[in-house]
């Protein structure tokens, strides 16, 4: 296993498993785990993120994560 | 000597600005004078005005930021696009009116209605069921008479967007919706033109500059999808403080970019959520 670190923004803040709060928690995860694992165990709706940033660089949902990486998730937003 | 630049001296006073610095000022009424004498803009008057180093004193609190008379002559004789007029683009195009950038593409379909009132800086009372070009138009006449305006009252598309933005310098993206977003990229790609990015929703705004060989706003949303053409903004709305926040931002940028100044939120996205009171900057691509 390895552990990453998963912030949740804005409206998604509601899908932390630790209650709703854009704080920073740690998820274990096994070796060779993409982002799309992610937000398949946090039951985040593909279509609420589409903007993931680890360690504050995009990355694909077919990214495989590394041990200490940090998965920032984004609900898109386009409001003007 | 070009007459105009003689008149405009005769017209202009030496000041002391707050640093105890000299300089030669002009005042608007001096301008409108000396505009009405020769038939020209107010533009064309303060132009002459800060290639002869003599400054109009409605700019003296930019100097520290344009970099003086150079720069904000540099900015008088720039053009920048302000596409949708809601949230973002009423507080963008007065704050860009305000730093003298002189000439302003203002372009919107839209009316003011109640439901703007709550966060449209040019929303009014007054003006419902008003063109929100017209609005703009009037309020930026009111704030700085030297900027040249060319409206256009309609939805940009592919078709007129080539002309709307040709000869901008910069454009700001403060449109409401995707599909418009990533076509209004699509042509400055095509025109070299950079363009500053603002989007909100409730708490939540980003920011970003896209130049044109940038990865730009599929880098930020993913490709463009049909029937995925707004955010969490529908849910949740927007409230007053955040197009304020987004707005000046993207000002900021667009300012740089005219007067080659500083870093620009390059392949850089700013996001700032105004709930949790974090701003955080990510990298695209």
């Amino acid at each position: 296993m390895i552990t990453v670190e998963v912030v949740l923004f804005a409206t998604l803040r509601k899908y932390n498993p630790h209650g709703p709060s854009s704080e920073p928690f740690n998820m274990q995860v096994p070796v060779g785990s993409t982002v799309d694992y992610i937000l398949k165990e946090l039951k985040i709706p593909p279509r609420e993120s589409k903007q993931v940033f680890i360690n504050s660089i995009r990355q694909d949902r077919d990214y495989v994560l590394k041990d200490g990486e940090r998965v920032a998730i984004f609900p898109p937003i386009a409001g003007g | 000597m070009d007459e105009l630049v003689k008149a405009v001296k005769t017209v202009s006073r030496e000041k002391t600005a707050p640093d105890g610095q000299k300089y030669e000022s002009i005042s608007i009424s001096a301008v409108r004078d000396v505009a009405a004498q020769f038939s020209c803009l107010p533009q064309d008057v303060e132009l002459a005005a800060l290639q002869s180093d003599i400054l109009p004193e409605r700019y003296q609190r930019s100097m520290g930021t344009t970099g003086g008379t150079r720069g904000q002559a540099l900015l008088l004789q720039s053009q920048a696009a302000v596409v949708g007029l809601g949230g973002l683009g009423g507080l963008v195009a007065e704050l860009l009116a305000r730093m003298g950038v002189g000439t302003l593409v203002l372009a919107d379909g839209d009316r003011f209605s109640e439901s703007n009132l709550n966060r449209q800086l040019l929303a009014t009372e007054q003006n419902l069921e008003e063109s929100k070009v017209s609005a703009a138009q009037k309020r930026i006449g009111q704030v700085n008479s030297a900027v040249r305006m060319l409206p256009f009252e309609g939805i940009v598309d592919e078709n007129n967007a080539p002309d709307l933005l040709q000869g901008c310098q910069v454009v700001l993206d403060c449109l409401d919706n995707l599909t418009s977003r990533f076509l209004l990229e699509t042509v400055c790609r095509d025109l070299g033109i950079p363009m500053v990015h603002g989007a909100i929703a409730q708490f939540v705004g980003q920011v970003s500059t896209i130049f044109p060989g940038d990865p730009g706003l599929e880098a930020i949303y993913g490709p463009l999808e049909s029937g995925r053409d707004k955010g969490i903004e529908v849910e949740l709305g927007n409230p007053a403080a955040t197009p304020a926040l987004v707005a000046a931002w993207q000002v900021q940028e667009a300012i740089k970019v005219l007067l080659g100044r500083g870093e620009p939120l390059q392949n850089r996205l700013l996001f700032i959520d105004g709930e949790q009171a974090t701003c955080d900057i990510f990298q695209l691509g």
